[in-house]
């Protein structure tokens, strides 16, 4: 990026000093980088806490029969690891994290629009959070019901689902108040010379996403009220006995929660193709047809959500219809896919752990997204509903997608938000049991569910016993792995040594800035004068 | 020769009957509803009640009447349709006898009127509520005027052996006798019954509401009953919200007062 900026040379306190350093210097900033890392370190806290019921959930199936809990308590599990790690990391994960850090910086802006509706958001989220948490240890009982909260199960089920599908409902609001807030921001505090062709990625990303987030996020806040009012008034609209329609719920739900994973994955493929271009130091390939088709993915990503319906009697051409869309929504990821392919192509490769881990991304995502549009074919379809298969595809979109996508923003953009850098040897140690593992345990669920292991079992027959195995183990590699990442950040933050302000050779605004970026991030203003991901040969060779 | 000519008189004469019963016999043999919204039933049915009187049933219906068709034999769906309608009944704020009344019809020619006042007696016991005998009236008849009955409503039954295959409905009447609602199964919910109730009572066979409410309430012919359209506002204010956001940062453009720097 051309950016004539001048070069701050950290003679300005950074926005980890300036501002104080106790708590209530945290959760009263406006600053939307401390606010970035608040999310950043509750989002962590969440992952683990999902992550161990995961680990908990495979040792249950390492042996039949009960392992090491019944079988109340593994539903209850399977529905909180769900909306821990659905509602509490990967919805909000990038954009909230890396969005409200660099979303301000990329697009050369001091601040989002809304600072303290951007504190509010974050409010939102722990309230939310707290919530959800506290669900878990009041009432009668954990949820039960699986994340989605189907009706009419959700509404007669005694254990508590009120209080949890009211913190879902608290956190919709921190989605959409994010959202408004990006989209404003991206409209009105582009520096001078930004017009939308010179943005980078990861904002167009953003503003795609930012559009879901506030079209489709308040109707899952009605559809989730609806069942609260059910619950405590029996008002019938979900169910059948009074005249109500589980259906409508399923459509409603999904309305919502299909856009969901747009609002998942859009902003991780942003920031893969922010990635790439540095690590390739070559710019980036088919800069509009990456940009349009985030759009794309967002628009039809709004009206495929049929698909999770094919088995429930939505009617013949219902199905059809919902799979041809689905199909289509192929497109524009593919687009994406084969662009990030083509940057890569006579490019300069270095592979330092972001891109190692994006690398990664491309790989898992699209086997996440084939066997997705195995699923879209309706005769398959009836094969492998609620069987493991859906269960691997969608932790090869969600985590080998949005989670490896944002362990590489991590990886990325670690030395400019805190200064320090970790240790690349042992984030690239980390990778291969992170690989491994993801594998061993995944793909062997896509095995599963093809053989007819269903979903939400808390024990499986004989025939199913060796792969259970080895998805089990594959856990532990799984496990391991990401504690020896997240255990590097951690050390980094202590004993790391200094970053430099710019330790890739990126080319976009936030390399230009020192690491960690001064309280204001521009002592000046940029003035953008070209494309952005401009590499110059002569430089970057 | 004589014989053959009243033998071919009378066979002729019956021809189109022979035939219509011919061309309506897959019609009959559906078991269900054939909605008559708005018709009127006959008003020279003549059916007998209680006590083995006989009784004119236009002379009876002077107020909105909840028809209900059984037979009191049913080892089916009438005892719980009829034991959901008496907790339903309970439920309900209008006066029996004043602003209401029920009368059920036996459409099995061997039902007694013995039966039907015991049937009475057991069903008004269940009630907890003062609900008085003639209120709820419990008639038999004969073939021809039950059907005739039945068929007005639009009723399709078919005898199976000694049981009958039957649907089952409430059909509310004006106190003109005029058909103007149908409430299908077997539970009622309270506030529906009173609602068809006032309805049948002004004689209106499809409810007029104001348009405003026509957006906010419809009607849900699955689950029969008004329902707040809780989708279309919310759906409708969302995408206004939405829209008007969309031109307010549209329109606005990018913010003036940041200074470019040189």
């Amino acid at each position: 990026m051309s950016a004539m900026a001048a070069h701050v040379l950290g003679e300005e306190p950074s926005y980890l000093e300036a501002g104080g350093r106790g708590l209530r210097s945290w959760i009263l900033s406006t600053d939307h980088k401390r606010i970035g890392i608040l999310y950043l370190v509750c989002m962590l806290s969440f992952f683990l806490v999902g992550a161990t019921i995961g680990v908990l959930m495979r040792l249950e199936q390492l042996t039949m029969g009960p392992t090491i809990m019944q079988p109340q308590t593994y539903n209850a599990m399977f529905t909180v690891h769900g909306v821990i790690m659905i509602f509490l990391f990967v919805i909000p994960g990038l954009p909230a994290v890396f969005g409200n850090f660099f979303l301000p910086i990329l697009i050369g802006a001091k601040d989002v629009a809304f600072p303290r509706l951007n504190l509010l958001s974050w409010y939102f989220f722990v309230t939310g959070a707290v919530l959800a948490v506290t669900s878990l240890f009041t009432g009668s009982g954990p949820p039960d019901t699986g994340w989605t909260f189907y009706a009419p199960y959700s509404i007669r089920t005694g254990t508590n689902v009120s209080l949890a599908v009211f913190a879902a409902f608290v956190l919709g609001f921190s989605s959409i108040l994010t959202g408004i807030n990006f989209v404003t921001t991206i409209h009105r505090l582009r520096a001078p010379g930004m017009g939308w062709h010179r943005m980078p990625l990861f904002p167009w990303s953003l503003y795609a996403t930012g559009w879901v987030q506030i079209l489709a996020t308040p109707i899952i806040g009605i559809t989730l009220l609806l069942v609260i009012l059910e619950r405590f008034f029996g008002i019938g609209v979900f169910d059948p006995a009074k005249g109500g329609d589980p259906l409508l719920y399923q459509h409603l739900f999904w309305i919502y929660s299909h856009p969901a994973v747009y609002i998942m994955i859009l902003p991780a493929m942003g920031a893969i193709t922010e990635i790439i271009p540095t690590f390739a130091h070559r710019t980036i390939f088919g800069y509009r047809f990456i940009a349009y088709s985030s759009v794309a993915i967002a628009a039809l990503g709004s009206v495929v959500w049929g698909h999770h319906m094919f088995t429930s009697g939505m009617g013949e051409m219902a199905n059809v219809v919902f799979s041809l869309l689905t199909f289509l929504v192929a497109i524009p990821s593919a687009i994406k896919v084969f662009n990030w392919v083509s940057t890569l192509y006579k490019g300069s490769i270095v592979v330092e752990p972001p891109m190692l881990y994006a690398l990664t991304f491309i790989f898992l995502f699209s086997i996440g997204g084939l066997t997705g549009l195995m699923q879209g074919a309706l005769a398959v379809n009836v094969h492998l509903h609620d069987t493991y298969f859906i269960v691997g595809h969608f932790h090869y979109v969600m985590f080998g997608g949005t989670g490896f996508a944002f362990f590489a923003s991590l990886l990325y953009w670690f030395p400019k938000m805190f200064g320090k850098m970790y240790n690349r040897t042992v984030a690239i140690i980390a990778w291969f049991p992170l690989f491994i593992g993801f594998n061993m345990l995944y793909f062997t669920m896509l095995v599963l569910g093809v053989m007819g292991m269903p979903r939400r079992y808390y024990d499986h027959l004989p025939q199913f016993h060796t792969a259970h195995v080895i998805a089990t183990v594959g856990s532990w590699f799984l496990a391991t792995g990401l504690l020896i990442l997240l255990g590097n950040f951690v050390v980094a933050l202590f004993k790391g040594r200094k970053a430099e302000a710019n330790p890739w050779g990126g080319v976009s605004l936030e390399w230009t800035i020192s690491s960690p970026p001064p309280m204001e991030n521009f002592e000046q203003v940029p003035t953008i004068a070209g494309p952005p991901y401009h590499f110059n040969p002569a430089v970057h060779r | 020769m004589r014989t053959t000519a009243m033998c071919s008189i009378l066979l002729l004469s019956l021809w189109p009957a022979l035939a219509s019963a011919a061309a309506e016999k897959p019609s009959s043999d559906e078991v269900g509803i054939d909605e008559q919204l708005g018709a009127t039933i006959p008003s020279d049915l003549q059916l007998i009640d209680e006590s083995g009187q006989k009784v004119s049933l236009k002379a009876l219906i002077d107020k909105p009447t909840v028809l209900t068709l059984n037979y009191f034999r049913c080892a089916g769906i009438c005892t719980p349709q009829l034991n959901n309608l008496v907790r339903t009944l309970n439920g309900i704020e209008l006066e029996p006898a004043k602003d209401f009344q029920v009368i059920t019809v036996s459409f099995d020619p061997t039902d007694t009127f013995e039966v039907a006042a015991g049937k009475r007696t057991n069903y008004l016991r269940l009630m907890k509520r003062p609900f008085p005998p003639l209120a709820w009236r419990f008639l038999t008849g004969d073939a021809a005027s039950t059907k005739r009955l039945t068929d007005s409503v639009g009723f399709k039954f078919k005898r199976q052996g000694d049981a009958f295959l039957h649907p089952a409905a409430l059909i509310i009447l004006s106190p003109q006798g005029k058909v103007t609602r149908y409430m299908y199964g077997i539970t009622y919910l309270p506030f529906d019954l009173q609602m068809a109730v006032g309805e049948a009572a002004s004689g209106l066979v499809r409810p007029t509401i104001s348009k405003a409410l026509d957006f906010c309430y419809s009607y849900d012919p699955a689950g029969r009953k008004y329902v707040i359209d809780v989708t279309r506002i919310a759906g409708s204010v969302t995408l206004l919200a939405a829209a008007v956001f969309a031109a307010v940062v549209l329109f606005k453009g990018r913010r003036r007062t940041e200074r470019a720097s040189s």
